[in-house]
């Protein structure tokens, strides 16, 4: 039996809450499978759109069945997700045609939606999105240069964390974009999703026991993000999200891991997202999204 | 010196990312310093490595020079070589992290130690480099401390390995490589 889902209209991180919860009946239902309908969806981030891809991926793992998708009817976002190589992906996800991406232009697109299956996928889109990085961190965001190898560095170290922890297929993509109401500046929005074990799971088996009861998704998040701890007994282990931490702070960027039931995040003075949420709607993996403003000289 | 280390060279190119790539390299070093029967001081040269990360430095730098550090192990030393600005934080935060220190040159061949280290040690460690080979008196007196003090300092410095003891004196790892006519091709 299909059951549909509406897809909002503004797919971004807000509307990614709204779909699991709203899909949550269906994933948990292994006899349905989940038609999302997102005919209707009038404008998408990159975040929603690998929520689009971690949905589908969620049901499918439940179900067995490859879940359905309505594309939007409107053609600038249709036209969006195909510069972003939504379809390839999203064939391997969702009973649909995997239209070839088509070649573009210069465009906005720091990323192109990759999947990350293996340390090979890892150092492809480290390797590939220099010559972009460079163009649109220097130019755009007016970022130092040596800027390129840190944002690579943090590009390959939350990519890592997919394959390291996840235990499943994950997605990564990145674009560029002018907030103009939001914070008036550019803004580079980098997302990365997993549907695989999440933190609580990840970190559960070393350190659920020191925490007793109050072992939580928040808990775990805390103990990987704040204090560098990870599955592994190996003290080399867990620097990756301390590092990507640090360098958004330097950036005074943002951001936010979502995993089981809760999100932790790095706040900076022009957000105003809570540093730790709990009780959100369950849902898998884990869920990652960077922002990195446009650099403004002080007293600018 | 009455005991010369062997020297094993490493070039290290393209993009060292992900701790798999870091595993490999890591395998691949200690495969190579395994066919040594006696001392050997390893140098990995980054120059041609445009991109390292927090994975791969521990990997590559922080877990060779971790066991190395620590006794039965046959005596392996090591010296990174073309440490540019962009490899530094990533190789000190993974050595950090453990409390490791390692000797490298910068890619302008200037020393530099990395990782974490006491400053009285780092002090004799640029001594002992300056001086390439040196007893403790000598140390003590250009560092300005008791030779107790210095003696206290170079055994430090052998028992992390970051200079390499002949009888009653000190060896840096460039009076090794100049020694053997292999100071450095690249410069």
């Amino acid at each position: 039996m299909s059951r549909v889902i509406e897809v909002p209209s503004t797919l971004d991180e807000g509307a990614f809450e709204v779909l699991i919860e709203a899909a949550a009946g269906v994933i948990d239902d292994p006899d349905s499978r989940l038609l999302l309908d997102a005919r209707q969806v009038g404008w998408v981030s990159p975040f929603g759109l690998l929520g689009l891809l971690a949905v589908g991926q969620a049901a499918r793992r439940r179900s067995g069945l490859a879940p359905l998708l309505e594309p939007p009817d409107d053609p600038e976002v249709r036209s969006y997700i195909d510069r972003m190589h939504f379809w390839p992906a999203a064939a391997e996800v969702f009973e649909v045609e995997a239209a070839p991406p088509k070649r573009h232009g210069e465009t906005d697109t720091l990323l192109e939606i990759t999947p990350i299956r293996s340390h090979e996928d890892v150092h492809h889109v480290v390797e590939h999105v220099r010559e972009r990085a460079q163009r649109i961190l220097i130019n755009r965001l007016h970022y130092t240069r040596p800027s390129v190898i840190h944002f690579s560095v943090m590009l390959s170290e939350v990519c890592q964390n997919i394959l390291e922890h996840a235990d499943s297929i994950g997605w990564v993509c990145a674009q560029r974009y002018h907030w103009k109401r939001r914070l008036g500046r550019e803004v580079v929005v980098l997302a990365v999703m997993d549907v695989g074990v999440g933190f609580e799971g990840s970190l559960g088996a070393e350190h659920a026991r020191r925490f007793g009861e109050s072992w939580s998704a928040g808990a775990a998040l805390e103990a990987a993000f704040l204090n560098g701890e990870s599955r592994f007994r190996d003290p080399g282990r867990g620097q990756g999200l301390q590092a990507i931490r640090r360098q958004v702070i330097k950036w005074n960027g943002a951001v936010r891991i979502r995993s089981g039931d809760a999100r932790i995040a790095r706040v900076p003075e022009w957000d105003d997202t809570p540093d730790l949420q709990t009780g959100l709607p369950r849902f898998p993996g884990a869920q990652v999204l960077i922002v990195l403003p446009e650099r403004v000289e002080a007293g600018a | 010196m009455t005991t010369v280390p062997a020297i094993a060279r490493t070039e290290l190119f393209s993009y060292l990312v992900t701790r798999h790539t870091g595993r490999s390299v890591r395998t691949s070093i200690e495969d190579q310093l395994d066919t040594f029967d006696r001392a050997v001081l390893a140098v990995l040269d980054l120059r041609h490595v445009p991109l390292i990360d927090f994975s791969c430095a521990d990997e590559v730098v922080a877990k060779l020079v971790g066991p190395a550090s620590r006794p039965p192990r046959t005596r392996r030393f090591f010296l990174f070589r073309g440490i540019d600005e962009h490899h530094l934080e990533p190789i000190q935060s993974a050595l950090g992290r453990q409390g490791l220190a390692a000797a490298a040159e910068t890619i302008g061949g200037d020393p530099l130690l990395l990782g974490e280290i006491e400053r009285d040690l780092a002090d004799a460690w640029r001594a002992v480099w300056a001086l390439g080979l040196a007893g403790h008196a000598v140390v003590a007196d250009r560092i300005g401390v008791t030779d107790r003090v210095a003696i206290t300092l170079l055994e430090g410095l052998d028992t992390r390995r970051l200079v390499i003891r002949d009888g009653e004196r000190y060896v840096s790892f460039g009076r090794v490589l100049s020694d053997s006519g292999a100071s450095d091709p690249g410069r």
